[in-house]
């Protein structure tokens, strides 16, 4: 999931939810003759005539209902993307050439040395786009598993070989521990 | 609380997309003197004419608009139980979590290795881990200890142990 998407959605959300306060609470307060105006109808004959006799009206509806449907559109779509990203670029002089990795080769190298870990059973990782690129790793461990071992040595030497691999010694780290997986073996040996 | 605010803002972007775009269609199909599609607007219009503010149903809706405001506002601004609790950081550049559901599961492990426990169910939040505890022994003694003993130990085996408090309760099984 995107993190940007999730503050947009958070900030939408809360101003939908504020619209829907003051609509509702607006309404109950004229309903009970706070403004003196309880009896009028819903829609007045006279807001009838207006959109009837003014030509432009209904068109205006029309264009700002199909800015709403956009934004939903918009909206809609923004939910599908996430941080992750594809490719790394390690150029470093534009003149000397491009040099690209895929970032699939970067992760699979993590996941496997992660995952001949004593006390892994599995491990996800993805590079990921979020002021700059930074690395998440998702580490499922075994009951049995000694945590601080393992923790030790994600840090220690499978940090600094993805580090290494691509020249970043300052690479962000993110690593999750799922302690308690089920599954009895790993496949690897410390 | 991430996957809630997805689905509610999923069916908000839908409502709002599916509702601009038979809004634009029963407007041009008016403007064409041709019949509505989908919402009998004349119907709808002459029924808004003829209720006023303070008529029953009305004042229904509006309540129903508020409520509905309030749960949404609730549910998007609500923080929830945390999806991973941070450990203290040993290398720069380095980030360690653990999963909530992986550490409750681990401690309600470790809670049940302990002689004399039945059963147990972790439960942990962002600073306290709650266990309960079912035993079948009529006088459980230093139960209570020896589980918070182990539970201890598991929160520290985590690098838990500044960060969460474990408190455990035993209850006895009902005698058959």
């Amino acid at each position: 999931m995107s993190t940007r998407v999730n503050g947009i959605n958070r900030v939408v959300e809360t101003l939908f939810a504020l619209l829907l306060l003051a609509a509702g609470g607006l309404g109950l307060a004229v309903s009970f003759g706070a403004f003196g105006y309880a009896d009028t109808p819903l829609l007045p004959q006279g807001m009838r005539d207006f959109a009837r006799d003014q030509g432009w009206f209904w068109w205006a509806v029309a264009g700002a209902c199909l800015m709403l449907a956009l934004l939903g559109l918009w909206w809609l779509l923004a939910q599908l993307r996430t941080d992750r990203v594809s490719r790394l670029d390690l150029t470093r002089d534009d003149r000397e050439g491009l040099t690209t990795v895929h970032a699939g080769a970067l992760t699979d190298a993590v996941e496997d040395e992660t995952q001949s870990l004593r006390g892994v059973v599995n491990a996800s990782a993805h590079l990921l786009d979020r002021g700059g690129r930074r690395l998440a790793l998702s580490v499922d461990l075994a009951e049995y598993a000694d945590i601080a071992e393992i923790r030790q040595t994600l840090e220690d030497r499978v940090v600094a070989h993805a580090r290494q691999a691509i020249d970043d010694p300052e690479l962000p780290v993110d690593i999750e521990l799922r302690p308690g997986r089920t599954r009895s073996a790993s496949r690897g040996l410390l | 609380m991430h996957v809630l605010n997805r689905v509610l803002a999923t069916l908000l972007a839908l409502a709002l997309l599916l509702g601009g775009v038979v809004a634009v269609v029963e407007i041009v199909l008016a403007a064409l003197d041709r019949p509505s599609w989908l919402v009998p607007h004349e119907d709808w219009s002459s029924w808004l004419t003829e209720q006023t503010f303070s008529s029953g149903i009305v004042r229904a809706l509006l309540i129903g608009t508020v409520v509905l405001g309030l749960l949404l506002l609730v549910a998007t601004l609500r923080r929830g139980k945390p999806g991973a609790l941070r450990l203290p950081g040993r290398t720069d550049g380095v980030r360690v979590s653990a999963s909530r559901r992986g550490l409750e599961r681990s401690v309600a492990t470790a809670a049940r290795r302990t002689d004399g426990v039945r059963d147990a169910r972790a439960r942990a939040g962002r600073r306290v881990v709650r266990v309960k505890t079912r035993t079948a022994i009529r006088s459980p003694g230093d139960l209570q200890q020896r589980v918070t003993a182990g539970v201890t130990d598991r929160v520290e085996q985590l690098g838990l142990s500044g960060v969460l408090r474990p408190k455990v309760t035993v209850s006895q099984e009902k005698a058959r």
